[in-house]
């Protein structure tokens, strides 16, 4: 979720210098950079407000390493928090009230043959026009023997939620297959290549010979809201068999210090016997055109690199799952990136390993912890999801949730039912602070195979405030596999809240993979609120 | 036709006499060990689809600095067969640093059974000879996880990886 908009952030901008005119012992506010063309929003006074009663506590955690800013709720109480637009001029597709499942609509995406799973998304306004693009991975059947199922990014642009531009995100010469999409963008008029999507993901070589090289990670990015796609930076490429680039993670900066900046972290997974993966992370000054040379966070038996930035200062946060300690973990830079803390634990739990991947006892679909992570600025707070076995001895997956606030890492709560599996959640926060999680669910079926999508809004200390199962028709990921064993349907969704000037309102976007023959599946997006 | 008949079974016993010959052509040496290193690992590349690579590893190092290393990698299933990428030689650099290293981390004392935190599911077994007539013999693997070796035997076995790589340029 992006800041608040200007308005909003200059009317914030006043209440916060009259409350540290009025508090001289407050922390003082950051200095925005000298080539900021709008100021951040700044360390504030502390929450001296007498609480409201009808809103609720105020946040013990509204500040974090000595920044302090406005809650939501004292946001809301003093007007700032924006209002929802009435509604507008009907238009082809979803209906506007909130169905009985809790949605607003779920629509398709994609709508071709082929298999389309991992999807990711992004919404920016440009001009008085809000673009929504989900990318995801497509499986084609196109390739010459042996090779003939390549995966590929496609992407899919809408404005209005009713007509789609879709197509191929363009693949550079050398290459065959891509793979691995996950999508931020710089959603202001400012910083660096302003209002620029970006999708990163992995581009490699058929699977010929003892490996798979070339192999890269990419970067594309597009400048009309999604709607056309760059060729891709190959941010990082590597021609040397023991190596494959792996599930690359992006962040575009919304820091006043460096707004636009592009972080990307990806493994360097090591083949070879001994030797353990890389956690790598790379930077680009100029828009995602060049990156700089690779900086290692950390080795060992890990992967899904999820990479963070705060607007509050010069942060940027590494996580990933460590399977050998069986923790989420996290480290922490600045922006030079070339200093990295020792890895802090978030959360440990039984996760799903390389060793225990496939559900269902071991035959069924492919489902690896890997985190999934945002720095809620409302809150202030780094938070996490993933799914992981209820205990060491089940082969059943809860979804989880943990937060680093102002006091450090919470306790990690299981955020879905325990009825079969749940697994693989996207989430992301809106104007309150306040989470919704998206995940596959399996609890619907008595035989654990059969999976809907399912959603839980939370707070940010992961308590779970509502939930609800979408009535949709059931995937069965073992569509995805003929015959069923070991299926691939990705190894996540994702989900984005934007402030909407249209008849839905503010809501969140999750897009998730629907199942529907052997050779069929599409992406689906959820509007909700 | 009796003729005929023959002339098949002569040539198969002229393959034979010569596929003994061939047999036959080896060179025995003796040298003193330093190390043997045999190793297998399974890694999980997530890459759409299932796709699993698998790594096998065999090197012996001797004290006079020669090395043998055979290795094998293919993902699994494998859509062509499996090739072993042969290298045999010295690398007095590489040697110096090795032998180094392995003394530097006690290698003679240390002891395995642990996770080396290498990821994926791997084996791995490490045979040290001394000059006379000690030897110590390091087993880690994911098997033994949640038992994760000391630093020293995390060197120990870097050590031998980049040892290895000197031997294997990248490609």
């Amino acid at each position: 979720m992006r800041l608040p908009p200007l308005p909003f952030r200059i009317a914030l901008l006043l209440v916060l210098a009259l409350g540290w005119i009025q508090q001289s012992d407050a922390a003082p506010p950051l200095v925005p950079s000298p080539n900021a063309k709008f100021a951040p929003v700044p360390a504030g006074p502390p929450d001296r407000f007498q609480p409201d009663p009808n809103i609720g506590p105020a946040d013990p955690t509204d500040s974090l390493s000595g920044v302090a800013f406005l809650s939501s709720a004292k946001a809301r109480r003093l007007g700032l928090r924006p209002d929802k637009l009435p509604p507008g001029p009907g238009i082809p597709g979803p209906q506007p009230q909130t169905l009985s499942d809790g949605s607003q609509y779920t629509l398709q995406v994609t709508n071709d043959a082929q298999q389309d799973t991992e999807p990711t998304d992004r919404t920016l306004t440009i001009g008085s026009t809000t673009y929504t693009t989900v990318a995801s991975i497509k499986y084609l059947f196109t390739g010459p023997a042996p090779n003939q199922n390549r995966f590929r990014n496609y992407f899919a642009t809408t404005t209005d939620f009713s007509t789609w531009t879709r197509g191929e995100l363009p693949m550079p010469t050398g290459y065959t297959q891509s793979g691995d999409p996950l999508m931020d963008e710089n959603s202001y008029t400012t910083g660096i290549a302003p209002l620029r999507k970006y999708v990163t993901g992995i581009i490699f070589q058929d699977y010929t010979g003892p490996t798979v090289v070339p192999n890269a990670i990419g970067v594309w990015h597009s400048d009309d809201g999604g709607m056309t796609w760059s060729q891709p930076t190959l941010a990082a490429v590597n021609t040397d068999q023991n190596f494959f680039l792996d599930k690359p993670a992006i962040n575009v900066s919304q820091w006043s210090g460096n707004n636009g900046t592009v972080f990307i972290a990806y493994m360097l997974v090591d083949l070879r016997p001994s030797n353990p993966s890389q956690l790598l992370v790379a930077r680009s000054t100029d828009g995602g055109v060049t990156f700089s040379q690779p900086v290692l966070v950390t080795s060992g038996n890990i992967e899904g690199p999820q990479i963070l930035t705060s607007p509050y200062g010069d942060k940027v946060y590494v996580l990933w799952a460590d399977y050998t300690l069986n923790a989420i973990r996290m480290s922490t830079s600045t922006s030079s990136l070339l200093v990295w803390t020792a890895g802090e634990t978030a959360a440990t739990g039984s996760l799903v390993t390389p060793s225990t991947q496939y559900l269902n006892g071991g035959s069924g679909v492919r489902a690896l912890t890997l985190p999934m992570a945002r720095y809620n600025w409302v809150k202030n707070c780094v938070s996490v999801v993933w799914h992981e076995f209820e205990s060491s001895s089940s082969n059943q997956t809860d979804i989880f949730y943990v937060a680093k606030t102002a006091s450090g890492w919470q306790t990690k709560k299981r955020i879905s039912p325990t009825t079969n599996d749940q697994f693989m959640p996207g989430f992301d926060f809106d104007s309150l602070g306040r989470f919704m999680v998206t995940f596959y669910d399996r609890s619907q079926d008595p035989n654990n195979l059969l999976y809907r999508e399912s959603w839980a809004r939370t707070d940010y200390f992961g308590n779970v405030l509502s939930s609800g199962v979408l009535a949709v028709p059931d995937s069965n990921p073992c569509y995805a596999a003929n015959p069923c064993q070991k299926p691939f349907i990705g190894d996540y969704q994702d989900s984005w809240w934007w402030n909407f000037s249209d008849q839905y309102g503010n809501r969140f976007n999750a897009v998730w993979t629907q199942q529907t023959s052997n050779t069929t599946g599409n992406i689906y997006v959820t509007g909700i609120q | 036709m009796k003729t005929s008949l023959h002339r098949p079974i002569l040539g198969v016993v002229a393959l034979m006499l010569v596929a003994n010959t061939a047999a036959a052509q080896v060179t025995a040496r003796t040298r003193a060990p330093l190390l043997e290193f045999h190793g297998v690992k399974r890694t999980t590349v997530l890459a759409p689809g299932s796709t699993i690579f698998y790594a096998s590893e065999a090197l012996l190092v001797y004290r006079d600095g020669w090395a043998f290393d055979s290795s094998v990698m293919s993902p699994l299933p494998a859509s062509e067969p499996f090739v072993a990428h042969i290298v045999e030689g010295t690398s007095p650099a590489a040697f110096q640093a090795l032998g180094e290293a392995l003394a530097a981390n006690h290698v003679g004392i240390q002891s395995g059974n642990c996770d080396i935190e290498a990821g994926g599911s791997y084996e791995i077994e490490l045979t040290w000879y001394s000059r006379l007539n000690r030897s110590n013999v390091l087993k880690v693997g994911d098997a033994f996880r949640p038992v994760i070796c000391s630093d020293a035997v995390k060197n120990i076995f870097r050590a031998v990886a980049d040892y290895s790589a000197t031997l294997r340029p990248p490609g």
